[in-house]
């Protein structure tokens, strides 16, 4: 999925507890797996979107007082603002990897 | 042991089966990425099948060879050796017990008893799949690595089916796959049906626990019963079935 929506934050995201190699802080990616998450529980792709969007926006708003934080801490942050929006949205968001 | 037992047998491990939630855990993930990836109604119905009938495929290769193995190893004997039985029964309430300990893992979520590094494996190439012939063979290795598991109810079922007539037997492999593979294919029906994941995923995470408990003492209550009506049974003449 290419969102095309790009926010510039210097912040290294260690991926995993370390277990991956640490990488950039990519605001793409995050918008793509947050419109992923509504997406998958039927959301218009529009509507998709405009959340993914506000979502990336507060998310690199709190990543640019910090210059380290874990893919976890994202996923916290990130599902705390999208309860907002979308609380089953955020639930899919939050659990996708605690399924197996 | 008569048709009617034999059938209520199976049933039941293939209910204990139909409990177990690796292939469910899988196939809720590939459709969840499916949808996600904003691929076609058609593809998630290509792939959603292909899955199913992996798992289906299978669990009836991996039956016949328990039952082949069963029928080799008893070769010429009309009855299966007792020691055949109390291994089976052992193996049925150890597993319960296991169940019981350690199917989920604690925490949120429905995270199951799978080693991390194969978890892992197995999410990326949920993540990955896209044709059909991937979904299937995710099916196969979905099932495969419930093996530790879902063997007991396997065992049974084969020991189950080599004591039938060869035509029944078809039919008892047929009812085990089915009622076994029952939970993906309602799933595969929700899912195709337009029914939100998150609330599949809700559902599944609210009731783990009662899944956890129900398989495991099914599994005993099933050893329990096969001990009594074919090792005491056995022993005393064929008493009961």
């Amino acid at each position: 999925m290419e969102s095309g929506f790009r926010l510039m934050v210097n912040t290294v995201v260690i991926k995993n507890n370390g277990k991956r190699p640490s990488e950039n802080f990519s605001s793409n990616k995050l918008h793509d797996s947050i419109a992923a998450a509504c997406l998958s529980i039927h959301t218009p792709e529009g509507e998709s979107n405009r959340i993914a969007k506000e979502i990336v926006t507060k998310t690199t708003e709190w990543l640019k007082k910090r210059p380290e934080v874990t893919s976890n801490d994202i996923r916290r942050v990130a599902s705390g603002h999208l309860a907002v929006f979308h609380p089953e949205a955020a639930y899919m968001y939050q659990h996708h990897h605690l399924m197996l | 042991m008569n048709t009617l037992d034999a059938f209520i047998i199976i049933i039941a491990a293939a209910l204990i089966h139909a409990s177990f939630q690796l292939s469910v855990s899988v196939l809720t993930l590939l459709s969840g990425h499916t949808i996600g990836k904003k691929r076609s109604h058609a593809k998630l119905l290509r792939l959603v099948s292909s899955f199913i009938a992996g798992t289906v495929a299978m669990t009836l290769l991996a039956i016949s060879f328990v039952a082949l193995v069963t029928i080799s190893l008893s070769h010429g004997v009309n009855k299966l050796p007792t020691i055949v039985w109390v291994i089976s029964c052992g193996m049925l309430i150890g597993l319960g017990v296991a169940v019981w300990a350690f199917y989920y893992r604690k925490g949120k979520g429905t995270a199951l008893w799978l080693p991390l590094p194969l978890a892992a494996h197995l999410t990326e190439r949920t993540k990955a799949t896209q044709r059909s012939a991937e979904a299937f063979s995710l099916g196969l290795v979905s099932i495969v690595a419930e093996i530790p598991f879902v063997i007991g109810p396997m065992l049974v079922t084969a020991l189950t089916l080599t004591q039938l007539e060869p035509a029944l037997q078809l039919l008892g492999l047929a009812t085990y796959a089915i009622v076994a593979g029952l939970p993906l294919i309602t799933i595969g029906i929700l899912v195709l049906g337009g029914h939100p994941l998150s609330r599949i995923q809700k559902w599944r995470e609210e009731n783990k626990a009662f899944l956890q408990f129900s398989s495991g003492a099914i599994l005993m209550l099933l050893g329990f019963y096969l001990y009594v009506s074919q090792v005491i049974g056995g022993l005393h003449g064929g008493v009961g079935i």
